[in-house]
């Protein structure tokens, strides 16, 4: 077992110079994904890209558009009051990522690139409509994270393409968000399932709605029913609320799709994810003045 | 001579800095030239007749020095409790983790490329995963000469039980099962060998009874105990897995191949991928009670998984079975049991060793009793309850018991009485409902039949001209604050500090042979011996010194490190230069010898298998989010009667770590097998808890005094984990009104039990509140 080359680039350009020699390249942050699977042998990679060095990457800035670059740590997130202020369902996420010493090396794209159904921030950045901004020696795109996922461990970015970074549209003042998510103990724990929704309320009534769930498919998701559901609901009519919010979280769940694995039965996490769902409605649109 | 001066103090631990810098060497850290790593090769399947195994291709990978099969071994069968084990597998594989071929190699890189090289030509067997399955009629034979798959069995009678359950007012019959847990330990197995031209070996295994395991390697191996030097290194955590293993015997056989030293260190996945865990049982019980809550007759039956051979799962077995009969007076009783053979990894014990399995059934039905004949928990715990200077059913001798104050300590502090009225007010299976559950235990402080050659414990303590100080025992040390405490009591007696003491880990070229540490047996055993070397020791010393004064032991005054006469005085230090001086150089030795009062049980199980018993009165409290299953142990209290306590700082890390063990046993903890393949090898998927998961926790140790204990000391370890999952399990029941027959009380099991209890109560349709 021949130990891979590392490379430490200092930019974009050479990052991808990089990455495009080998397709077995791959790019690193935190390791606290590659590491681990590198360990088992379920990644071979023959030279990991440190991504850390190229200064792009680190780029946090709240504006128009909202700027999280793919090498920034969950801790400098969450330290960032101004943000979190304004997306407070991907703080909530950012915050239930491990334990304060993953956070402080995991990164916002090595969380999306590594593409677990169950990864925290991934419902938060749906429904905030990030775009996942690539560069490859071919040029920059921009990905709606709604396409970004393809399957459990695989995204759009292909080999010899670096993620640069994600764009959030900019917090409008009129909109509310919660990320709820159902653990088996208390403590650094991996979401059984998970929820994030987003409401926009413009003259009492919820203008626009973006739900999204995780780990009951084999991709994180938006859910455009329950979207459907509670879009035009009148949001100081309770019981219309109620109603909503109960019937979104049914779609959520006829949206689902969950495997049985070691950690839940698919009855369960069909079970629960209408309840996390709803807890995360209610959390957005009860409870929430965010 | 003036009190103690450091028993009862709660010093720190005195490796505890060694062990926070990282300076402490385990296994893995330990390394000598010419050391070769060594790797297993396991069965590919779970039960299977092994015709070959092809290493030609493994052979020829650079640094690879040996690979061996069962031919290259001693080949016979061995065991600690059945001759079941053999080095590497031989004619058939009975579980995935059985050994086919081991490697060493000059580095693990190339011992595993070696490994993945390995074949075996294996014709698959029908195989049996569950322990009542296997020994049913018609199940796949896991050994040719075991037909049923009986591994073990043990049966026990008192009095007449069919005739006492005739005259009980309430029979309560019930089953309970105990899940398969892992011990997670903190240091993965790890051994080192070494094989000497004389034909002997050096082993060093993180044995807890390294002196019995001997007497099983020696035994593989074909050689006398004595051509085995054992020794023991700091010991990364247990918690009973590490008793005798199959590892150090590989090792061994590499080494003696080789010639070279050979380290074998697991990963957690490979660890855990093996892993001999607390043996699963299935239990059915049933009590016979008076209307007045007198007990009077007690029925188990039980099962439980062996898994492919047999490790220490009989002694658990037999304590699952009769053990709680010296916490309550049943007056008539009888037990049977039986462990299967099966295709999974062997099981052996775990803190609790049964006591702590059974109690999780018995301690609900206590409730249940309660409940049915309108009788206080806690009252029908005290009427029922063995006391103080009773000899119980099997003969066990209660030297001292403050069980009583406990349970009324526990009750007072835990305000339990008037919590209970509040939780009973809001039981119900919607929303989030809180529940509080009491439990009581006991346990061994040491168990005579492990060894029936010998009981007790022996020491010498060994101190030079410059006031080092070593103690020697058998007991090792298992990260628990051995050292600590009997560091303690050392220095109680000869008058010197902590500071000056080591404990010498256990070296069967030094050290005292010994039973060893396990039976919660090691602070009172060991202690005594401790106690007495030390006693000894000074005596010499005082000799000396009053020559030295010109007067008689007796006049001398010891005074923390100082002995005073009259005016003069000597530092501990100043008198151990005088007597190594005095004596051509030669240390102060003292010898001391224990032998427990205790009754070695006969055909029957009839005896005092223990010097001194210890009491756990423990109270949990419960949250239950009744939507999503997912319940917390909000509070926790418990009060011990462990004796004099040695160190309440050592002895309070021991009750909230049981604590901590227990909740994640009642909560989260659990192997998942699947056709015989563990699942869960790692700490994301097998998870234990956390901080977030720990309790507020209250621990207190009541006034006690054991006359057959050092200074008055009984164990503490066990006792503090076997009510935990008990106290859990009575405080779930007592927020929802359900009954938890089985292990863990995990958040999807109890969303089943909410959905399936609402269900069958329309009444809370209406209740169902938007949350
Ligand atoms: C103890 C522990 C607890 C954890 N708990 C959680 C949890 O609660 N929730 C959760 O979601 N995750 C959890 N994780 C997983 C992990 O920490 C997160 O997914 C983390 O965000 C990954 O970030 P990283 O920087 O460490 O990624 P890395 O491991 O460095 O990379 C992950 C993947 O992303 C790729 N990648 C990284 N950067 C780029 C880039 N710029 N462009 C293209 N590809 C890239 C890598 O090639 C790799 O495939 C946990 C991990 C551990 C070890």
């Amino acid at each position: 077992m021949s130990q891979p080359g590392y490379a430490i680039p200092r930019s974009v350009q050479e990052a991808v110079e990089t990455l495009a020699r080998s397709t077995a390249a791959r790019p690193i942050a935190g390791g606290t994904d590659l590491m681990v699977q590198m360990r088992l042998g379920h990644r071979r990679p023959d030279v990991v890209v440190d991504t850390r060095a190229i200064e792009e990457l680190h780029l946090l800035r709240q504006g128009d558009p909202t700027v999280i670059g793919a090498a920034v740590t969950l801790r400098r997130f969450l330290g960032d009051a101004e943000l979190t202020g304004s997306y407070p369902a991907l703080a909530q996420a950012a915050n239930l990522l491990g334990g304060r010493q993953i956070q402080a090396v995991a990164t916002f794209g090595g969380n999306v690139c590594n593409a677990s159904p169950a990864a925290e921030t991934a419902t938060p950045l749906l429904v905030y409509a990030a775009q996942a901004v690539i560069e490859s020696r071919g040029g920059r795109r921009e990905v709606p994270l709604t396409a970004f996922f393809t399957g459990p461990g695989k995204t759009v970015v292909d080999a010899g393409e670096l993620l640069v970074g994600l764009h959030l549209p900019p917090p409008t003042g009129d909109e509310r968000s919660a990320y709820r998510r159902l653990e088996l103990r208390r403590s650094v724990d991996i979401a059984v399932v998970s929820a994030s929704s987003w409401v926009r309320v413009v003259e009492g009534r919820i203008a626009t709605a973006r739900v999204a769930v995780g780990a009951v498919n084999a991709v994180a998701m938006r859910v455009p029913a329950a979207e459907a559901t509670l879009t035009g609901v009148e949001v100081d009519d309770s019981r219309a609320v109620e109603r909503a919010i109960a019937q979104a979280a049914v779609d959520c769940r006829d949206a689902s799709r969950p495997i049985d694995d070691t950690r839940a039965s698919a009855q369960y996490r069909l079970a629960m994810v209408e309840l996390i769902a709803r807890r995360a409605l209610n959390d957005t649109i009860l409870t929430g003045a965010h | 001579m003036s009190g103690p001066a450091w028993v009862g103090q709660g010093i720190p631990q005195v490796d505890m800095l060694d062990k926070l810098r990282g300076s402490t060497k385990y296994i893995a850290d330990i390394s000598v030239s010419g050391m070769l790593h060594a790797v297993i090769v396991r069965s590919p399947v779970a039960h299977g007749r092994l015709h070959a195994v092809d290493v030609d291709r493994a052979k020829k990978v650079p640094g690879v020095r040996a690979v061996l099969t069962s031919a290259d071994t001693p080949h016979r069968f061995f065991g600690p409790h059945a001759n079941d084990w053999e080095i590497l597998a031989s004619e058939k594989v009975r579980s995935f983790g059985d050994e086919i071929a081991a490697i060493a190699a000059t580095t693990l890189d190339a011992a595993r490329e070696a490994a993945a090289l390995v074949t075996a030509t294996v014709e698959e067997l029908p195989a049996v995963f569950d322990a009542r399955e296997a020994l049913r009629d018609g199940a796949p034979t896991v050994w040719e000469d075991r037909p049923g798959n009986v591994a073990n069995s043990f049966q026990i009678s008192r009095g007449n039980v069919e005739e006492a359950f005739a005259k009980a007012d309430l029979v309560v019959t019930d089953r309970y099962s105990t899940n398969q847990i892992y011990h997670a330990y903190l240091e993965p197995i790890g051994v080192m060998a070494e094989y000497h031209p004389s034909g002997s070996y050096t082993l060093t295994v993180p044995s807890h009874i390294p002196y019995k395991a001997r007497l099983t390697y020696a035994g593989a191996l074909g050689v006398r105990p004595d051509q085995i030097r054992i020794v023991v290194p700091p010991i990364g955590g247990s918690f009973g897995a590490k008793y005798e293993m199959i590892e150090p015997l590989i090792a061994a056989v590499l080494a003696r191949d080789t010639g070279r030293p050979v380290r074998l260190v697991y990963d957690r996945e490979e660890d855990a991928l093996i892993a001999r865990s607390r043996p699963p049982f299935w239990f059915h019980h049933r009590i016979g009670v008076t209307a007045e809550g007198m007990f009077i007759a007690r029925e188990t039956e039980v099962v439980g998984t062996a898994g492919s051979r047999v490790f220490w799962s009989p002694a658990v077995l037999a304590t699952a079975i009769h053990r709680v009969d010296s916490l309550y007076n049943f007056h008539n009783m009888a037990g049977t049991g039986a462990l299967a053979y099966t295709n999974e990894a062997p099981t052996t014990c775990m803190r609790g060793f049964g006591n702590a399995e059974s109690l999780f059934g018995i301690e609900q039905m206590i409730d249940e009793i309660g409940e049915k004949l309108g009788i206080d928990p806690v009252e029908l715990r005290q009427r029922n309850a063995v006391r103080e200077g009773e000899t119980t059913l099997h003969g066990w001798h209660i030297s001292s018991s403050k069980l009583p104050e406990c349970l009324e300590r526990v009750k007072e502090v835990s305000d339990l009485d008037n919590q209970r009225r509040e939780t009973r007010k809001q039981r119900g299976l919607t929303g989030v409902r809180r529940g509080i559950g009491v439990a009581i235990a006991h346990h061994v402080s040491g168990y005579r039949p492990i060894l029936a050659d010998y009981d007790g414990s022996s020491a010498i303590v060994h101190a030079t001209s410059g006031g080092r100080v070593t103690l020697f025992v058998g007991e090792p040390d298992i990260g628990q604050g051995q050292a600590t405490v009997l560091s303690q009591l050392a220095c109680d007696e000869l008058g010197c500090s902590p500071d000056d003491v080591n404990l010498q880990g256990v070296d069967s070229a030094l050290s005292p042979d010994a039973v060893g540490t396990l039976a919660s047996r090691a602070t009172t055993m060991a202690g005594n011996a401790v106690v007495a070397a030390a006693r000894s020791a000074r005596q010499k010393l005082d000799a000396l010194l009053a020559d030295h004064w010109r007067t008689t032991p007796d006049r001398l005054h010891r005074e923390g490190e100082v002995v005073h006469f009259g005016e003069q005085s000597l530092t501990f230090r100043e008198s151990m230069a005088l007597y190594a001086a005095s004596n051509c150089g030669l240390p102060l030795l003292g010898e001391g010898v224990h032998r427990p009062a205790t009754q070695m049980p006969d055909k029957d199980k009839y005896g005092n298998p223990s010097a001194a018993y210890p009491f756990a009165a423990h109270v949990a409290e419960v949250e239950v989010d009744c939507d999503s299953g997912q319940i917390r142990v909000t509070r926790y209290w418990a009060v011990h009667d462990s004796g004099t306590i040695l160190n309440p700082s050592t002895a309070r890390g021991q009750v909230v770590g049981a604590i901590a063990q227990g909740v994640g046993w009642a909560l989260m903890e659990d192997v998942k097998v699947d056709l015989g393949r563990v699942r869960n090898p790692n700490f994301l998927d097998y998870r234990i808890p956390g901080s977030g998961d720990m309790p507020e926790t209250y621990v207190e140790f009541v006034d006690a005094y054991e006359p057959n204990g050092p200074h008055g000391a009984k164990s503490l370890a066990e006792a503090a984990i076997n009510p935990v999952t008990a106290a859990i399990a009575n405080a779930f029941h007592d927020a929802t009104g359900i009954r938890c027959h089985d292990l863990p009380l995990a958040p999807e099991r109890i969303w089943e039990l909410l959905t399936g209890a609402r269900a069958q109560s329309p009444a809370h349709d209406a209740e169902e509140a938007l949350i």
